[in-house]
């Protein structure tokens, strides 16, 4: 899968309306500008995960997820098939944005709680799997990506944000991964204002 | 127009300047000019504790600057929700995706929680909240207002035309507190179509 090229005409060419029609036509190229690839998944489920340094957990697992959008001018479709995450088809630039959220209490005053972007090539783990060196210590990062260690507001729950633009070839395979060590099972906050994982092309190439 | 359908050239169709001029115009539109809209709040709102506002609603002349807005050729509505001078959010031109950030600060003060909500129609899309730093006296900077607590939101949605963005500010410091002038902001940008 490509971007559009735009085809160089020589003199005398007769312009056919297959030709523009064509994938590298000026309605190819038209689809190409407004259908850039984009996509997000909304944790709308339920789930925890345990205290303690632990491994990396894959967050979107079968069925925990709820796909907002999944568009491509090519038709080609940036969400896993179980929801764990991206899959770049079309290698260029693209913003990619995440939110996670955990819930606050009193037994949980304590500790750290993590978010990780996680790119790997033509792999995708599954629900549950270490993509990551784990936690070690409380505010050491792991080979994420990206990272943020969220704010915690008491009785609020605690959000970790992400933010990037970044070129990625095709295959690239990205995810999330949390961890928390408040010495208690820490609750994820369902919603599209709490948890989400979105990307966007920018532009081409890479 | 971004949401335009490019045509499809049937056998035999002449490619007129007509047609042809129509169709680069909307490339260049979706390039140059995609629909996004900017508020940007000078005045000071004060918000009582624990009570969820509605940012850029203070009526009053020159309160409110529409920063800037950029229409598609063929969009020529307002994304500017609520009567002049006392707008209250920003519209969804046309269907798509959007990029939606907010930011705005409180002034200093160390009580309580702050919060930020950004609002599409009545469903929450994003959420920012902080507890103000107790060490603003100890930062310095070239901003005078630099020891104010700031919000950030930022998020991207599906949305149809007409769907309203509205930032909501909340706070519990036990009275009213103010947000700090000239730096409550609004942005929508459509970045692309989505598919129902």
């Amino acid at each position: 899968m490509t971007l559009p090229i735009p085809p160089t005409y020589m003199p005398n060419d007769q312009l056919l309306h297959g030709d523009l029609n064509s994938f590298n036509g000026l309605k190819g190229q038209q689809n190409a500008l407004f259908n850039m690839p984009r996509a997000k998944l909304v944790f709308t489920g339920s789930g925890s995960n345990t205290s303690g340094v632990q491994p990396i957990a894959a967050t979107f697992g079968a069925g925990l997820g709820a796909t907002q959008y999944d568009h491509s001018f090519d038709g080609s479709a940036l969400v896993d098939g179980s929801r764990r995450g991206f899959q770049i088809q079309i290698p260029g630039l693209y913003r990619v944005q995440a939110r996670w959220s955990w819930v606050d209490s009193a037994s949980a005053a304590s500790g750290l709680r993590f978010l990780g972007l996680y790119k790997q090539f033509n792999v995708f783990t599954s629900a549950g799997a270490n993509i990551g060196s784990p936690l070690v210590g409380a505010a050491s990062a792991p080979d994420a990506f990206d990272w943020d260690i969220g704010r915690r507001v008491p009785n609020n729950p605690c959000t970790a944000r992400i933010d990037i633009t970044e070129s990625f070839i095709r295959g690239t395979t990205l995810q999330l991964g949390v961890c928390q060590n408040s010495g208690v099972s820490l609750s994820w906050v369902a919603g599209i204002e709490r948890c989400w994982f979105s990307i966007h092309m920018e532009s081409g190439g890479g | 127009m971004p949401t335009g359908t490019p045509k499809t050239w049937a056998s035999g169709d002449a490619i007129t300047a007509t047609l042809a001029a129509a169709e680069l115009e909307a490339q260049w539109n979706a390039i140059y000019s995609p629909p996004r809209a900017r508020l940007f709040d000078i005045n000071v709102k004060t918000i009582a504790t624990q009570t969820a506002t509605t940012l850029y609603t203070t009526a009053g002349a020159g309160n409110l600057l529409d920063f800037e807005e950029a229409e598609t050729a063929t969009y020529t509505g307002t994304m500017l929700s609520g009567p002049a001078g006392a707008y209250d959010g920003l519209i969804a031109p046309i269907d798509g995706i959007y990029e939606v950030s907010a930011e705005f600060s409180w002034v200093p003060n160390i009580v309580g929680q702050r919060g930020a909500i950004l609002k599409q129609g009545s469903t929450l899309i994003d959420i920012d909240l902080c507890i103000p730093s107790p060490n603003t006296e100890l930062i310095v900077g070239p901003d005078s207002n630099i020891g104010d607590t700031t919000m950030h939101l930022s998020t991207e949605v599906k949305a149809t035309a007409g769907t309203k963005f509205q930032v909501f500010g909340t706070q519990s410091s036990g009275g009213n507190l103010d947000t700090a002038g000239f730096y409550g902001s609004l942005e929508i940008a459509w970045i692309g179509n989505y598919v129902p």
